[in-house]
């Protein structure tokens, strides 16, 4: 008898148990007409987080689509980490604005402290060096207890992060407005500096070579934090905090300077950040970019 | 001169305080990481800001334990200046070479601004270039600068002369005030401020290289050729 049972295939579809993982019918339909049968439980868990709005921008791909990407100074538009975009002398800036909006609204000193660590990672894991965070800002009315409590916890998180991580803070912009009150957007940005023939890329090619995976521990936080973002917000949010991930700037601060110095390592072969879905998405993440496996 | 900016995991203003000895103040620097540093080649220690071992049990407390340590302590021993800002200064009050404790900000948030500070000696190794009484602004940026001791200690601080610098508009709740201290040996400085971020008028101050140039100035008078 085996020890563990896998949630079956059919039991997955007959108490459309997806929806936990927040994949629709239309969606779960779609899983199934593309591998010719019923997903699997772990099938199912990557689906659920490669197509959640955090990794697919399912909702919001629309209108980024209309963000110019190409230019002179472009160096690399999407597809990586972050932008890099070129300054002259050799040099350029390597920078990256992400929303952490779901996780701020129900455990705003974390959401907001984990999505200036997300943001960082995919600069540094680029090979730059981290020198300004910046933030934008969404908040309700602050005469609602809530937002109040909200607005507070976030500058909070903000600026510990910052602070411990040792990247300064060094602009930001706030609006109000009560179309927010219920869900506030929370956007953090950081800015990094790299000469150019540092630039990394998250690769994967060679046979042998050898996968190195560094990070904080793991808990039993940040559990589904991925699909979690392309849910709707209700009132039930404060089940929903664990879902959110605790920080840990201090291993963030010695994974910088790890990457730093990784770089100019020639044993290098590619390099590359790791977010809400963690392993299930690397190996995806590079088993997608074909032309460089 | 020589410094070391001892380097322990989680220090994040080392980079500023190498730069400020070394390129500003145009001395001799390097960035020591704490298991491999040898403290005898250098005139003086520099303890930077940043959060040590990631401030987990009390600031600075790891870091109070560290290899390192007993070379800081013969470096005290020996009369060398040494500068420990923001987490720096914590780390020497956990060793027991400043007397006091941090608690955290009397709002208990994060705070980070200039703040304006009263010169209350200048006839340290450290403070030489002020005059007596001057009002100077450094940048702050702590969450847990306010230093606490009793009232026996806060005494004892002001028979010997050891607080150097004081707030004028407290921010943090601060004991009598008091933005940085020295050892009773007068070779010692801890300061919440960091000096070290306010170098060079390009950048909008630089109160704080006086500091840099005070210890560099003692250490020249001190070491000339000859004496």
């Amino acid at each position: 008898m085996p020890l563990v049972t896998e949630i079956t295939p059919e039991k997955i579809e007959m108490e459309q148990l997806y929806k936990e993982m927040g994949v629709t019918d239309k969606e779960f339909d779609h899983i199934k007409k593309l591998l010719g049968r019923n997903p699997n439980y772990t099938e199912l868990g990557i689906f659920s987080v490669m197509w959640s709005e955090h990794c697919s921008y399912k909702h919001s791909k629309t209108l980024l689509k209309q963000f110019p990407t190409e230019g002179k100074h472009v160096l690399q538009g999407p597809g990586e980490g972050a932008g890099v975009v070129d300054i002259g002398d050799e040099q350029a800036v390597v920078f990256k604005i992400e929303s952490h909006n779901h996780p701020s609204a129900v455990e705003p000193y974390q959401g907001a402290a984990t999505g200036v660590g997300g943001i960082l990672r995919d600069v540094f894991s680029m090979g730059a060096k981290p020198i300004a965070i910046l933030n934008s800002l969404r908040f309700g009315s602050l005469q609602n207890s809530r937002v109040k409590y909200l607005f507070k916890e976030v500058v909070h998180g903000i600026s510990g992060y910052g602070n411990c991580v040792g990247v300064p803070t060094v602009g930001g912009e706030v609006q109000f407005d009560d179309a927010y009150n219920g869900n506030p957007l929370v956007n953090a940005m950081c800015v990094g500096l790299i000469n150019h023939n540092d630039v990394q890329q998250g690769i994967a090619k060679g046979v042998g070579n050898t996968v190195m995976y560094a990070g904080a521990k793991t808990g039993r936080d940040g559990i589904h934090g991925a699909t979690f973002a392309s849910e709707e917000l209700s009132e039930d949010n404060e089940s929903k905090r664990p879902s959110v991930q605790v920080g840990d700037p201090f291993m963030e601060k010695l994974l910088i300077e790890a990457c730093l110095d990784v770089i100019h390592h020639e044993a290098l072969v590619g390099i590359q950040d790791m977010g809400a879905a963690g392993s299930r998405l690397l190996r995806v993440r590079w088993r997608a970019k074909p032309e460089q496996v | 001169m020589k410094f070391a900016v001892i380097v322990f995991p989680g220090s994040n203003c080392d980079e500023d305080m190498y730069h400020a000895a070394k390129n500003v103040l145009g001395e001799e620097a390097e960035m020591v990481w704490f298991e491999e540093a040898d403290l005898t080649k250098y005139d003086g220690v520099l303890l930077p800001g940043g959060f040590s071992y990631g401030d987990y049990l009390r600031s600075g407390a790891i870091a109070s334990v560290s290899g390192v340590i007993d070379q800081v302590k013969e470096a005290i021993q020996d009369g060398k200046p040494v500068l420990g800002v923001c987490n720096g200064f914590q780390v020497l009050l956990e060793m027991g070479e400043l007397p006091g404790a941090m608690l955290r900000n009397k709002n208990l948030t994060f705070m980070c601004h200039d703040e304006e500070l009263l010169v209350r000696n200048n006839g340290t190794m450290f403070t030489g270039y002020f005059e007596e009484k001057e009002t100077i602004s450094l940048p702050i940026a702590h969450g847990e600068g306010n230093y606490y001791c009793d009232h026996e200690t806060l005494e004892d601080l002001k028979r010997n002369n050891q607080i150097v610098f004081t707030y004028k508009n407290n921010p943090n709740g601060s004991t009598a005030d008091i933005a940085g201290i020295t050892n009773r040996q007068g070779n010692v400085l801890g300061m919440m401020p960091h000096p070290e971020r306010a170098v060079e008028k390009l950048l909008g101050n630089d109160d704080g290289l006086r500091i840099f140039e005070s210890i560099l100035n003692y250490w020249r008078e001190t070491h000339a050729v000859g004496n």
